[in-house]
């Protein structure tokens, strides 16, 4: 991931500043910033992308999973995952942008930077291990600083948990405010599960950002996280909740189509809440969800 | 304003396009194997698991703790987060320590005073491969010390990947006289 010193920021900032010849841009449509003649040779997710040959034709296809942040036709999605690469009949051919100059004055990002002290960002776990010395001594992990949380997302446990499910919620082909959804969690915050099946069953630890990264085609096929049922201890600064969830396509649907359980973490450390550890499993035909999880009829 | 014309129009597309895939070419890798195994009878059952936990660390003065033993109770990247009240109305704070960093923060220290930890209550939530417990803890400098010098409670996740257990996260606070640990996590002690 990068690491962009503020320095480094405002070399960037100062350099695009130089060379505009617009107006103020932002606001500008969303397909503006990232012309379709830009997009990589479909990959296997997961796979390297490779650069597409000069001298090739632009091909009618989509690259899946489509990052965060571009414009794209969902329509494609009729079946998933296998589908690498689909034709794509309606495709919005827009000239490509000039050049993608905001404007800001050297004053102004220097006023941003210089009042809020080094931006950081996620890093590698090898970023991590070095920032950690300065977690050490200070208060929860900050490095999600740039992304200031909702007060109203995290002043309550109730609030903080009820943002988790409705950031991840929302109908197909909408994308998530990820930036809210890391503005929850604590930044050497994980998310813990077991995958496979069978003797292949491993256990999975993922970042914030990882997560993200395997969930968005998942989610993006319209899923309603819905929280029915939790258990709460809590003990000074430290909070566990077993929370019990369902999914639906719809917000309207009257049944759900998974249900599962998320064992998460939290820290109160006076001014805010902060999910530290979030671990969860789904419902199986051989793994039910006991009754004492389920609410009751009576609650509902 | 600042902010939001910052975060949109110098981040985003910095980050946006390439580097999506930079990202998940060198974010680490989800699943490592461990390097240490662990004693099957250690982790075969949740009840072992949290024994062991406390058992490895628990021991007289001058005892070297067997700390690979430590290790393997872990899933790899798992962390140990001890929490502290703030005082005086300041926030709260947390270290955040894989448990190499927990071996040499505590580890002498441990050994230097002797240090008897166990549990004393628990609260357990169990599903299919998730499960976390609420750990009653007492700490005593020997086996037969009367009182402990300190009590607590841990918040322990783990996973079952249906071989064995693995110990996720340790998270815990310590009782203060303004954060006494309240009558239902202490089983009538």
């Amino acid at each position: 991931m990068m690491r962009l010193t503020p320095t480094l920021m405002l070399l960037a900032v100062t350099t695009v500043s130089a060379q505009t010849t617009k107006p103020n841009t932002v606001g500008r449509p969303l397909t503006d910033r990232f012309p379709t003649r830009t997009l990589p040779e479909p990959t296997m997710p997961g796979e390297r992308p490779v650069a597409p040959k000069p001298t090739a034709k632009p091909r009618n296809v989509v690259y899946v999973p489509a990052p965060y942040g571009y414009y794209y036709d969902y329509g494609y999605r009729q079946t998933r995952p296998q589908d690498v690469t689909v034709n794509v009949t309606n495709v919005i051919q827009q000239p490509a942008p000039v050049a993608y100059a905001p404007v800001i004055s050297v004053a102004d990002a220097a006023a941003y930077f210089g009042a809020r002290g080094p931006a950081r960002y996620w890093g590698s776990e090898a970023g991590n291990a070095e920032e950690r010395v300065t977690l050490v001594e200070g208060r929860p992990p900050r490095d999600v600083d740039l992304i200031e949380p909702a007060r109203a997302d995290v002043a309550s446990l109730d609030a903080i948990v009820a943002a988790y499910y409705d950031v991840q919620s929302g109908p197909r082909g909408t994308p998530r405010n990820w930036d809210r959804f890391s503005s929850l969690f604590a930044s050497d915050a994980r998310l813990t599960r077991v995958r496979g099946e069978g003797a292949d069953r491993r256990p999975s630890v993922m970042t914030p950002d990882d997560y993200r990264s395997i969930v968005t085609i998942d989610l993006e096929q319209g899923v309603f996280a819905r929280e029915v049922s939790r258990k709460v201890e809590q003990f000074g600064s430290v909070a566990q909740v077993f929370s019990t969830y369902e999914y639906r396509r719809m917000a309207t649907d009257s049944t759900a189509f998974a249900r599962g359980i998320n064992s998460l973490q939290l820290m109160n450390d006076g001014t805010r809440w902060w999910i530290t550890s979030v671990s969860w499993d789904e419902e199986r035909a051989n793994n039910r969800i006991p009754a004492k999880y389920l609410p009751t009829t009576r609650s509902r | 304003m600042h902010r939001a014309l910052v975060l949109t129009s110098v981040i985003a597309p910095l980050i946006a396009a390439p580097h999506v895939h930079a990202q998940a070419a060198s974010s680490p890798p989800a699943v490592t194997t461990p390097t240490i195994p662990a004693d099957s009878a250690d982790v075969a059952t949740l009840e072992s698991t949290v024994k062991a936990l406390y058992d490895v660390i628990s021991g007289p003065a001058g005892q070297v703790r067997n700390w690979n033993r430590f290790r393997s109770l872990f899933v790899p990247g798992a962390r140990l987060i001890p929490t502290g009240g703030g005082r005086g109305g300041a926030p709260a704070t947390a270290r955040v320590l894989t448990p190499d960093e927990y071996a040499a923060l505590s580890g002498p220290q441990l050994e230097r005073n002797g240090f008897f930890e166990r549990e004393i209550s628990r609260v357990v939530e169990s599903f299919g491969r998730v499960t976390h417990v609420f750990s009653t803890y007492e700490s005593r400098r020997t086996a037969s010390d009367a009182q402990p010098f300190a009590r607590g409670i841990n918040s322990i996740q783990l996973l079952n990947d249906g071989k064995r257990w693995w110990i996720v996260t340790v998270y815990w606070d310590s009782e203060r006289p303004d954060n006494p640990i309240p009558p239902k996590y202490l089983n009538g002690k």
